[in-house]
């Protein structure tokens, strides 16, 4: 019997092979579209799951003024797991990022100092060496197989020393396997805790990721509140509250301790895979119910030679599922082709290993199902239902009449979705271009920003005066952190405040000329200025923090961090400090670098000559610091850098959007086709009555016009609340105009009309005489 | 075998009752080779397709072997239709992508009967046909007559105990038409039971009886000798009667 379905399938495919090209190759691209965004999806969720303890790892999250923050105080690890039974092990995570020299070859690595149970919390493999052994010694350093190789080549490692941040030798006691790409955690190498000394033990500087693994039974809900007033208890410099919060390791990668959770974006996907499939799948079912006509005979017959009716449905399900195993083939092909380019579209390194990997096998047996019964249902509800008698006996019927208003509803649909899709990329475009163009207060052009090594730091000064002389270099300053990425927190208060209400603002170490060098705008009082001896105490604050002090005239007054008290010398124009998803929070700025020496130099360079002036940069930084590396980078590209995810998203969504329009548009070339055919005997009448080609044209289009205006209405309000939501993410946004609706309408109008214009002009010039002979 | 009881059709639109058929009062022996005449319209397709379970009556009642059909599920009536009726058409409606083998085999499939059985059921008929060297052609390869052929043994092949046909020969030349009502005759001496639709007094000379329909009423029944067909016919006629 099957085989029987399927002969007829088979040859119904080869019989009709443009119906069927549209039908499958439609499919086979929404499949592989749903396909590759599910793989990414996947790999989203995944992220932390390999460690064994996934489930009951956690890390403290201190909120100071509202916001939560990773970093901990380095003491609060020791005094958690004393006071709370509920904890099995807690380790601590501190970024140490390092140059790595052994011998003559050095390299900068991202690395970390960890506590001797971090081996034993996470799942991080060890090749050799036991997680037991491998921090004994205050001097050990555990490398991963990469940086292994990079460091040694085929050498063994274990035993042989390294030399950090030209300062300290340590030994290499162990090797570990390269850190998954989903972990949230990066590093290549990692280092003891006991390397950061007594300071380390005892300081409630907030500094460290904090990582408890609690037992299983532990009730979280009572957990959370105990622990909640924890930094209080310890910490009795401040009044002001800090509460502790605690975190699921599982929701480290997708959720935001602050703001928008990423996990949006996995939904939105899902959303886009989905209706990508669907609107595939609508084709289907539009182009069987159109063709109904041309199958009912044999449905007729098949019911005459006693088909129940379960049988025809049965055999249309089996075709439409086998249709689908087809496309699903044909999209297995397109994966394979589009995986590397989507990889480097989305930043990720995805696979498909059918052999290996069960779920996958499960998740291409879904997307057969669901598209095979999806587009097969409704196909065969509609053709089991015919009557033999109304088939058979009347020749060509009005059979498929039934059907009209389901396809113009899905026609509908389709490119309502579609639509949506447009506006929704014209704005996230919109945005990135409103982001990449906005005044964020700052002149980050030509601005060169270069890494300070330790021996950099010691001859700084001098180096400063050096270049200065050079006249391509317009000015010389450096800071601790880059001006994108402000983020240290220090209690702080000022005249008619005291230190018993402190609140917390940003501090950034900088040196003379910072706000010079990076075209930011005094707006009250002086900047930093080395003929005032005075102002090694003094601060400057951006509007906001002065916006927070509540002072009308803030120059002269006194300010103060922690206990350096200085005065208020200057105010200046607020900047983006962060990312423009976060508002501008307050910042103060000092010379002092008792809270953190400076990292970065900061040179604004004349863009003429502009790598000779970079060689000349990287010739004096090795006469004044010979033993490091000379890493620089441009300002405007590091703020770019911030926003790559965005551009990610923009790009994975453009693309899809084009595809969506694709198969939209295909369907509608195959019913455009399929209507004209079926009214290729009116046309002629109407053409021997004296039509014109155009207005035959004019016949045809206009009821899909008429479809796709009411399509655009539907879309419109639906995308319109839509990507209000989604810009919320940002603080500074883009306004939603009017033209963005307008241009998705006409660009989905437009392509439409192309499509079905090629099948109106042909069905409107066949010679009447060859139609009207058929009957 | 069949009774027919006050069987009436109509088509609502509106309003409006189109009567295709009124009244109809019908019995038919097993073994008998009924023919039903009349003009266009006159309600003759419509009776022979609620005889053949593909349509309801509106009203009425219907015994087919005592069952009442009338108050049956669809899922019975297939059930019934597919175990005892064979139909053929004016315009043969083989299935186009399926050859002639599979066309065969179709019912079958159906039925439920095993494959080997299947097999050997089909070679039978593809060898009483004399239709085995055209067993892998598809309809479209095939002349009218041979199609029809095709159909006919189609309907044959579940052996029916009722055949049912409309307008058998409308799309045959002479020499094809009368061929295929040989056939059936010979189907109906073997003792199939026979009920054709159809306007050629030639072919209703075939039949044992004749009945007329008129704007959807019966008119009379008659003996197809008293129905007034050519003298040869009857002769014919006759004598097949006295064979059997």
């Amino acid at each position: 019997m099957i085989k029987n379905y399927l002969k007829s399938a088979w040859r119904g495919i080869r019989g009709h092979k443009g119906y069927a090209f549209i039908n499958i190759a439609g499919l086979a691209i929404g499949m592989a579209a749903c396909l590759l965004i599910l793989l990414w999806v996947r790999d989203e969720l995944s992220f932390d799951t390999f460690h064994d303890n996934y489930g009951a790892i956690y890390l403290t999250v201190p909120e100071l003024e509202g916001t939560k923050y990773y970093a901990n105080p380095l003491a609060l690890a020791k005094a958690f797991k004393q006071q709370y039974p509920e904890v099995r092990k807690i380790a601590r995570y501190w970024q140490w990022d390092a140059l790595v020299r052994n011998g003559e070859t050095a390299f900068n690595e991202q690395g970390g100092l960890v506590d001797d149970d971090f081996l034993k919390i996470f799942t991080f493999p060890l090749l050799k060496g036991t997680p037991e052994t491998v921090f004994a010694a205050r001097d050990s350093i555990v490398l991963t197989e990469r940086a292994a190789r990079k460091h040694f080549g085929t050498r063994d490692p274990i035993g042989k020393s390294l030399r950090i941040n030209n300062k300290t030798e340590l030994i290499v006691t162990g090797i570990m396997k390269d850190i998954p790409a989903n972990s949230h955690l990066q590093f290549d190498l990692l280092g003891s805790t006991k390397l950061l000394g007594e300071r380390g033990e005892t300081s409630w500087s907030y500094e460290a990721n904090t990582y408890a693994l609690l037992h299983q039974n532990t009730d979280m809900d009572e957990f959370r509140k105990k622990i909640s007033g924890f930094l209080n208890e310890h910490d009795k410099r401040t009044k002001q509250k800090v509460p502790l919060h605690i975190q699921p390791l599982a929701k480290v990668h997708l959720y935001a301790l602050n703001g928008t959770d990423p996990i949006v974006y996995v939904y939105i996907f899902l959303a886009i895979a989905i209706a990508i499939l669907v609107i595939a799948c609508i084709n289907f079912i539009n182009l069987a119910t159109a063709r109904a006509n041309t199958r009912a005979k044999e449905i007729g017959m098949r019911k005459v030679v006693g088909a129940a009716r379960a049988d025809i449905i049965k055999q249309f399900l089996g075709e439409a599922i086998l249709s689908s195993t087809f496309a699903l083939l044909a999209a297995l092909c397109l994966v394979y082709l589009f995986l590397p380019s989507f990889n480097r579209l989305a930043g990720k390194q995805l696979t498909l290993d059918i052999a290996g990997d069960g779920s996958i096998a499960l998740i291409l047996a879904a997307i057969v199902i669901f598209s095979g019964l999806l587009s097969g249902s409704y196909p065969a509800f509609l053709l089991s239902s015919f009557k033999p008698v109304t088939v058979l006996s009347k020749g060509k019927s009005s059979a498929a009449a039934g059907g009209t208003i389901l396809r113009r509803i899905l026609v509908v649909s389709q490119f309502t979705a579609t639509i949506i899709l447009i506006i929704g990329t014209i704005i996230m475009s919109k945005q990135l271009d409103f982001i990449r163009k906005k005044d964020i207060g700052m002149n980050r052009d030509h601005v060169l920003s270069i890494s300070m090594s330790r021996e950099m730091r010691s001859n700084y000064p001098s180096f400063k005066n050096e270049i200065r002389r050079n006249s391509d270099i317009v000015n010389v300053s450096a800071a601790r952190r880059l001006p994108l990425n402000i983020s240290h927190m220090n209690p702080v208060f000022w005249e008619g405040r005291g230190p018993e209400n402190y609140l917390t603002m940003t501090d950034a170490s900088v040196d003379y000329d910072y706000f010079e060098t990076l075209g930011m705008h005094m707006i009250q009082g002086r900047s930093f200025d080395n003929k005032f001896p005075t102002d090694q105490e003094n601060y400057v604050l951006n509007e906001e923090a002065l916006r927070m002090t509540g002072l009308s005239s803030p120059i002269g007054k006194m300010f103060s961090i922690w206990e350096d008290k200085g005065r208020i010398i200057g105010i200046v124009k607020n900047f983006n400090s962060r990312s423009l998803h976060s508002p501008i929070g307050p910042v103060v700025f000092t010379l002092s670098q008792r809270h953190g020496s400076y990292e970065y130099i900061f040179v604004k360079i004349k863009p003429r000559n502009l790598s000779a002036t970079i060689s000349y940069l990287k010739r004096k930084a090795a006469e004044f610091a010979p033993n490091s590396l000379f890493e620089y980078s441009f300002l405007d590209e590091e703020f770019n850098r911030q926003y790559a995810e965005d551009r990610r998203s923009g790009s994975i969504y453009r693309y899809f959007a084009i595809l969506a329009i694709f198969i939209s548009c295909l369907g509608l070339f195959g019913m455009a086709s399929f209507i004209a055919d079926q009214r290729t005997r009116e046309i002629g009448i109407r053409k021997v009555l004296g039509a014109s080609v155009r207005s035959i044209i004019a016949m045809i289009s206009r009821d899909f016009l008429f479809l796709l205006v009411i399509a655009n209405v539907i879309a419109w309000p639906l995308a319109y609340y839509f990507m209000g939501n989604l810009l919320k993410s940002y603080a500074y946004r883009t306004s939603i105009s009017i033209w963005v609706f307008t241009a998705a309408g006409g660009v989905a109008l437009l392509v439409a009309q192309l499509t079905v214009i090629f099948q109106a002009i042909r069905a409107a010039r066949a010679n009447p005489v060859d139609s009207l002979r058929y009957e | 075998m069949i009774k027919l009881r006050d069987i009436t059709k109509f088509y609502s639109s509106g309003f409006v009752k189109t009567f295709v058929l009124r009244n109809i009062d019908l019995d038919v022996r097993e073994g008998e080779f009924l023919t039903v005449m009349g003009p266009s319209g006159a309600g003759k397709s419509t009776l022979l397709y609620i005889i053949g379970m593909l349509d309801d009556a509106s009203e009425g009642e219907y015994y087919f072997y005592d069952q009442a059909i009338h108050s049956l599920n669809e899922k019975k009536r297939t059930q019934i239709h597919q175990q005892n009726i064979g139909f053929v058409f004016q315009s043969y409606h083989l299935i186009d992508e399926l050859t002639v083998y599979e066309n065969l085999e179709t019912p079958l499939l159906y039925k439920k009967v095993k494959a080997d059985e299947r097999k050997s059921l089909v070679a039978d008929t593809l060898d009483r046909f004399r239709i085995v060297a055209k067993k892998n052609l598809f309809p479209s390869q095939l002349s009218g007559g041979q199609q029809q052929l095709v159909a006919v043994a189609r309907a044959v092949i579940i052996n029916p105990k009722l055949i049912l046909a409309d307008e058998p020969t409308g799309n045959l030349n002479s020499k094809q038409g009368e061929e295929i009502m040989e056939l059936f005759k010979k189907l109906n001496r073997e003792g199939t039971t026979i009920i054709q639709v159809t306007h050629s007094e030639k072919n209703a000379s075939y039949s044992d009886r004749v009945i007329h329909l008129l704007d959807g009423w019966m008119e009379k029944e008659s003996k197809s000798i008293a129905g007034g067909g050519k003298p040869e016919a009857g002769d014919r006629k006759n004598k097949s009667m006295e064979k059997a």
